[in-house]
C-alpha cells in the first residue's frame, strides 16, 4: 500500500491558470452547493407545477394505453409539450439571476479584474437587449398566430397563441433578471 | 454574411458571453440583415414545439432526482460486495457502478459527482493516490453519455433529426469496451502498486446489499426494457425514469425530503431551461447554417480537394477535440451540428455512427484541460487538486482516444447493435 | 437576383420534390437567371406544419404543404378530409374540385393567409389505413391506435370508426411500430414503400381509400405581388407544366409501390362499395358537427356535397 508523499511539492508547482480554474469551479459548485437552491414560491408553484403535470399525465397515459386503452386522454401528447416549454421559459429569470447560463468563461478568468469588470457589463447589456428582442418579436409571433386564428391541427385544435406566447414571457422574467443583475452591479458594486 | 458574422461569434464566445446570447445575437443579427427578426421568434418557439425534445428535460429531471436522491449509496454497496477484493477492488467498482448509473441516468456529471462522492473518500481512505481515484472518477463518470439513456445523443437525435433509440444502442458497444477497458486498467496499476485486497464479504451481506440496491438496479430494466420492449416511445421513457428516480430519491432512498419534492423539480427544470435556451438558439443558427449554403459550398471544396470520408472524419475529430479542451460539452454539439450536419450524407457518413462519435468527443472535452466539467467537479468534491485529477485521467484519456479512433475507422462498432436489433436502418 | 428559396419537408427523391424540381427547371427556361432558386428539401429550411407562418412573415418564397396540414390556418381546408370524401376515388375529388371548390378553396388560402396560389395542386396519392402485425378493417378497427399525419378531419375519422388516433413523428415511425406504440397508420402506399416500413412490421393494407392527399403550392404575397406580369406569367405557365407531369408521376407511383409491396409479401384488404358506402353513411353522422366545430363554411359544404351526390357517391 502506498500513498502519494510527494503531493504537497508536487501541488506548489501547479500553474496560475489551473489555480484560478480551480478556484472558479469552487466558487461554482458552491453556488449549487448539494442543498437544492431556493427558489421563489411563485416559480417553485408554476414552474414545478407544470412540469409536475406534465409528468403525471405522460405516465397516466402510459399506465392507460397499457391497461385501459379506452381512457387515454388524447391531449396530453400537445399538452405536455405547452407546459414544459411554459416552465422552461419561466424558468429563464432566476436561471439568469443565479448566472447559471453555460458560457465559456476560460479567457475571462484571464483578464485583468478591470477587464473582467467590463466583460461582465457588456455581457449583461447584451442579455436585455436580446430580452427585449425576444419580448417584442415574441409578442408578435403570438399576436399575429391570435390574429390569423393559427390552431394546432388535433382534435383539439388549441389556438397557437396560447403556446407562442411562453416566448415573449420568458423575454420579460428574463429581461427583469438581467435589469436587477445591472442594478446590482451598478449599486453593489460589480458583484 | 458568415465571413463578417464568424468573428462576432468568436469574439462573444471568447468574451465568456452565455453560449444561448452567442448565437441568439449572431442569428439575430442576421435575420435583422435579410429584413426582419420576426421569423427568428418564430423558429425559436416553432422548433420548440416537438414531443421527442421533451425528452431532454425528463431526463434532466431524472438526473436530478437520482443525484441528489441517495440512489448512489445503494449501488455502490452491493456492488463492492461483489466486487471489492479483486486488486484495485474499489476502482473496479468505481467504473462498474458509473456504467450502472450511467445506464440510469442521461448527464455524465451528475453520475461523476453522485459516485464520486462516496468513492472517492473510501478510496482515499483504503490508501489509493489522490491522482489515481479522482482519475478514475473523472473519467468513469463520462460514461453516463456514452451508455444509454444519454442526453447528448437525444441532442444529438434532435438536431440531426436522426433515431434516438439508435444512437442509443450504437452507445453501447464503446461504452462497454471503455468500461472494459478502464477496468482492466485500474486492475493492472493497483497489481503493480501491490495496493491491499479487500476481506472478503460473506454470502449474506452480499445477497443483502444486492436486495437494497434492487430497486436502483431496476430503473435500467424499467426504462431501457420499455423503450426497447415496445412498451413507450421516447419522450415516454424519459418521463418515465424522471417518475421513477422521483420515487427512489422520495420514498425509497429517501435522499430528497418529500417537503423538498417540488423545490427539486423546479431546480432541475432550470437546469433544463439552461440546455434548452440553447437548443432552441443552435436551432434557429442552423437555420442560418443552412439558408446560407455554406454546406453546400464546403462541399464542392472538398470534391475540389479529393477530400475522402476518412479525412473529414479526421478533421472533425481534431476540431472537436480542440474545442473540446476550451468548451462546455453541449456547446460544442450545438455549436458544430448544425455546421457539419449538411455533409455527413453526401459523404456517405452514417449519422449514428457520426453521433457515437460525437458523443465519444464530448467524453474526451469533460475531462480534458484545461475546461473539463468532470475535472473540476471532481477535484471540487473530493478536495484533490485539479493537476493531480488531471494527471489521474491521462491514462484513461489515452484509452478514450484508442476508443475514438477505433469508433471512427470501424463504424460497424457502433452500428452493428442497432442495425442487428431495429433492423438496417 | 431574386431570391426564391421553396421549403419541402419531404426527401429529395419524394415524388412532391421531383414536381417541384420539375417547376424549378421549367421555370428557369422561361426566367433564365431572373431568380436566384434555391430548393430546401427535408424540412431543412421549414417543416411543412410551418410552411404558411414563414410564408406571411418573409422568410420563404414558396412552400407546397400538404392540404391536411393547413387547417391550422384556414379551417376550410379540412373541406377534402371531411367525411363526405371518405371513400372517394381520386378521380371524382378531381371533378369535384375543379368546380367550385378548388376555386374557393384557392381564394379561402389567399385571403387568410396571405399567399399566391399558382394553380392546380400537386398529387401525394390516396391515403389507405396500414395495419402493424394484425391486419385492420371494420371488424377489428375498434381500439387501434393509429398514426395519422396530422389534420383535424383525419383525427375524428380515425375517432369515429373507434380508433385511437395517435401523433408520432414522422421519423419514429419504424421504431414506433416495431414497438407496437401503433397499430396502424393512415398514409399512402408509396410513402410507406419508400419509408420502407415493411421492414418495421408493417403486413397489411387496408384500402378505405379515407382522404386523397394533394399539396397545395403557394407563394407568399408579398413575393407575388412585386413581380413583374411576364414574371408572374412565366411562373403560372411553369408551375402547370410542373403539376401536370407530377400528377401523372404520384399516381405511376403509388401504383409502382403497391405493386413492389404486395410482391414483398403486403396483405392488401380491399373493402366492398357497400362496406365503404356503410363507413361514410356512419361517419356522415360526424360531419355537421365538425363543420360547426371547426367553423368551415356551410354553403360549400353543403354545394360540395350535392356535387358529390351528382358525381355518384352514395349517401
Ligand atoms: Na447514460
Ligand atoms: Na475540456
Amino acid at each position: 500500500m502506498q500513498n502519494e508523499n510527494t503531493a504537497p511539492m508536487k501541488e506548489q508547482e501547479t500553474s496560475r491558470v489551473h489555480e484560478a480554474l480551480r478556484k472558479k469551479a469552487q466558487e461554482d459548485l458552491e453556488a449549487e452547493s448539494h442543498a437544492i437552491p431556493a427558489s421563489n414560491p411563485f416559480e417553485t408553484f408554476v414552474v414545478g407545477g407544470l412540469a409536475f403535470l406534465a409528468l403525471v399525465l405522460c405516465s397516466y397515459n402510459v399506465l392507460a394505453r397499457h391497461f385501459f386503452p379506452q381512457h387515454i386522454l388524447d391531449f396530453v401528447e400537445e399538452f405536455q409539450v405547452y407546459f414544459v416549454i411554459w416552465a422552461v421559459f419561466l424558468s429563464l429569470g432566476t436561471l439568469t439571476l443565479t448566472d447559471r447560463h453555460v458560457k465559456s468563461d476560460f479567457f475571462v478568468n484571464m483578464f485583468s479584474p478591470a477587464m473582467k469588470t467590463f466583460v461582465a457589463w457588456l455581457a449583461d447589456i447584451l442579455g436585455l437587449i436580446f430580452s427585449v428582442v425576444i419580448v417584442y418579436y415574441g409578442f408578435e409571433v403570438a399576436y399575429q398566430a391570435y390574429e390569423f386564428g393559427d390552431v394546432s391541427t388535433t382534435m383539439l385544435r388549441t389556438p397557437l397563441w396560447i403556446y407562442f406566447a411562453a416566448l415573449p414571457a420568458g423575454g420579460v422574467v428574463m429581461g427583469i433578471a438581467y435589469i436587477l443583475r445591472l442594478k446590482r452591479k451598478l449599486i453593489g458594486g460589480g458583484a | 454574411m458568415l465571413t463578417m458574422i464568424a468573428p462576432v461569434f468568436v469574439l462573444l464566445l471568447v468574451l465568456g458571453v452565455p453560449i444561448f446570447l452567442t448565437m441568439g445575437i449572431t442569428s439575430g443579427v442576421v435575420f435583422a440583415i435579410e429584413g426582419s427578426l420576426t421569423p427568428l421568434a418564430q423558429k425559436i418557439i416553432d422548433e420548440l414545439n416537438s414531443p421527442t425534445l421533451l425528452a431532454v428535460p425528463y431526463f434532466v429531471i431524472a438526473a436530478t432526482f437520482m443525484e441528489r436522491g441517495g440512489v448512489a449509496k445503494a449501488i455502490i454497496e452491493s456492488v463492492t460486495a461483489w466486487l471489492g477484493r479483486l486488486p484495485g477492488g474499489l476502482g473496479i467498482v468505481s467504473v462498474v457502478t458509473c456504467a450502472i448509473f450511467a445506464a440510469m441516468c442521461g448527464s455524465s456529471v451528475a453520475t461523476a459527482i453522485a459516485m464520486g462522492t462516496i468513492l472517492i473518500p473510501a478510496m482515499l481512505r483504503a490508501g489509493y493516490k489522490p491522482s489515481f481515484a479522482g482519475g478514475i472518477l473523472a473519467s468513469a463518470g463520462t460514461l453516463g453519455i456514452l451508455i444509454p439513456p444519454s442526453l447528448a445523443f437525444v441532442v444529438y437525435g434532435v438536431l440531426a433529426d436522426a433515431s434516438i433509440p439508435r444512437l442509443f444502442l450504437g452507445g453501447v458497444i464503446p461504452g462497454l469496451l471503455s468500461a472494459t477497458m478502464m477496468c482492466s486498467y485500474v486492475y493492472y496499476f493497483a497489481k503493480k502498486n501491490g495496493y491491499a485486497q479487500r476481506e472478503p464479504v460473506p454470502m449474506d451481506v452480499k445477497v443483502k446489499k444486492t436486495i437494497s440496491a434492487l430497486p436502483a438496479l431496476s430503473v435500467p430494466v424499467i426504462v431501457l426494457g420499455g423503450l426497447y420492449g415496445g412498451v413507450v416511445t421516447l419522450t415516454e421513457t424519459a418521463a418515465l425514469s424522471a417518475v421513477v428516480a422521483m420515487i427512489l430519491a422520495l420514498f425509497i432512498y429517501r435522499g430528497i425530503p418529500i417537503r423538498d419534492f417540488f423545490k427539486a423539480l423546479t431546480y432541475s427544470v432550470r437546469s433544463a431551461a439552461a440546455i434548452m435556451i440553447i437548443i432552441a438558439m443552435a436551432l434557429a443558427f442552423g437555420h442560418l447554417i443552412t439558408e446560407t449554403g455554406i454546406a453546400q459550398k464546403t462541399l464542392e471544396l472538398m470534391e475540389a480537394w479529393e477530400i475522402k470520408p476518412w479525412q473529414f472524419l479526421l478533421f472533425v475529430n481534431i476540431i472537436l477535440i480542440f474545442l473540446g479542451m476550451f468548451l462546455e460539452v453541449f456547446s460544442i454539439l450545438l455549436i458544430m451540428v448544425p455546421i457539419v450536419l449538411p455533409l455527413l450524407d453526401p459523404l456517405g457518413i452514417d449519422p449514428i455512427h457520426f453521433g457515437v462519435m460525437l458523443v465519444i468527443n464530448m467524453e474526451l472535452a469533460l475531462m480534458s484541460p484545461p475546461v473539463g466539467l468532470n475535472l473540476f467537479v471532481i477535484s471540487n468534491i473530493s478536495n484533490i487538486p485539479l493537476t493531480q485529477v488531471l494527471r489521474g485521467t491521462v491514462p484513461f484519456f489515452l484509452m478514450m482516444v484508442v476508443l475514438l479512433i477505433l469508433v471512427t475507422y470501424v463504424p460497424i462498432v457502433s452500428t452493428w447493435l442497432p442495425n442487428f436489433l431495429m433492423g438496417p436502418a | 437576383q431574386e431570391k426564391l428559396r421553396i421549403a419541402l419537408d419531404t426527401n429529395p427523391v419524394h415524388v412532391r420534390n421531383k414536381g417541384v424540381d420539375l417547376f424549378v427547371e421549367e421555370l428557369k427556361k422561361r426566367t433564365g437567371d431572373h431568380f436566384a432558386i434555391e430548393v430546401y428539401p427535408s424540412g431543412q429550411l421549414f417543416r411543412d406544419r410551418d410552411v404558411p407562418r414563414a410564408l406571411r412573415q418573409g422568410a420563404l418564397e414558396m412552400g407546397v404543404p400538404g392540404i391536411w396540414q393547413l387547417d391550422a390556418s384556414e379551417p376550410n381546408a379540412a373541406l377534402v378530409t371531411l367525411p363526405m370524401f371518405y371513400g372517394v376515388p381520386a378521380d371524382t375529388v378531381y371533378n369535384v374540385m375543379d368546380g367550385d371548390l378548388g376555386t374557393f378553396l384557392n381564394r379561402k388560402f389567399e385571403e387568410r393567409m396571405r399567399v399566391k396560389i399558382p394553380g392546380k395542386w400537386m398529387a401525394l396519392g390516396m391515403q389507405n389505413t396500414f395495419g402493424v402485425s394484425q391486419p385492420i378493417d371494420y371488424q377489428t378497427y375498434k381500439g387501434k391506435k393509429i398514426r395519422y399525419p396530422s389534420g383535424t378531419g383525419n383525427a375524428a375519422r380515425i375517432d369515429k370508426l373507434g380508433g385511437i388516433g395517435i401523433l408520432v413523428p414522422w421519423p419514429d415511425v419504424p421504431l414506433a411500430m416495431s414497438q407496437g406504440v401503433m397499430d396502424g397508420l393512415l398514409t399512402t402506399f408509396e410513402s410507406a414503400s419508400s419509408s420502407k416500413l415493411m421492414d418495421s412490421g408493417m403486413q397489411y393494407a387496408f384500402e378505405d381509400q379515407n382522404m386523397f392527399n394533394q399539396y397545395v403550392p403557394m407563394f407568399s404575397d408579398s413575393f407575388w405581388r412585386k413581380q413583374p406580369e411576364d414574371i408572374k406569367a412565366a411562373i403560372l405557365d411553369a408551375w402547370d407544366v410542373a403539376a401536370t407531369w407530377q400528377r401523372a408521376q404520384a399516381f405511376k407511383a403509388q401504383d409502382h409501390a403497391k405493386d413492389t409491396m404486395v410482391k414483398a409479401g403486403l396483405t392488401v384488404i380491399v373493402p366492398t362499395p357497400e362496406q365503404i358506402a356503410n363507413a361514410r353513411r356512419e361517419l356522415m353522422t360526424i360531419q355537421d358537427q365538425l363543420i360547426d366545430s371547426m367553423k368551415i363554411d356551410k354553403e360549400v359544404a353543403k354545394t360540395t356535397l350535392e356535387a358529390l351526390k351528382a358525381a355518384g357517391v352514395s349517401f
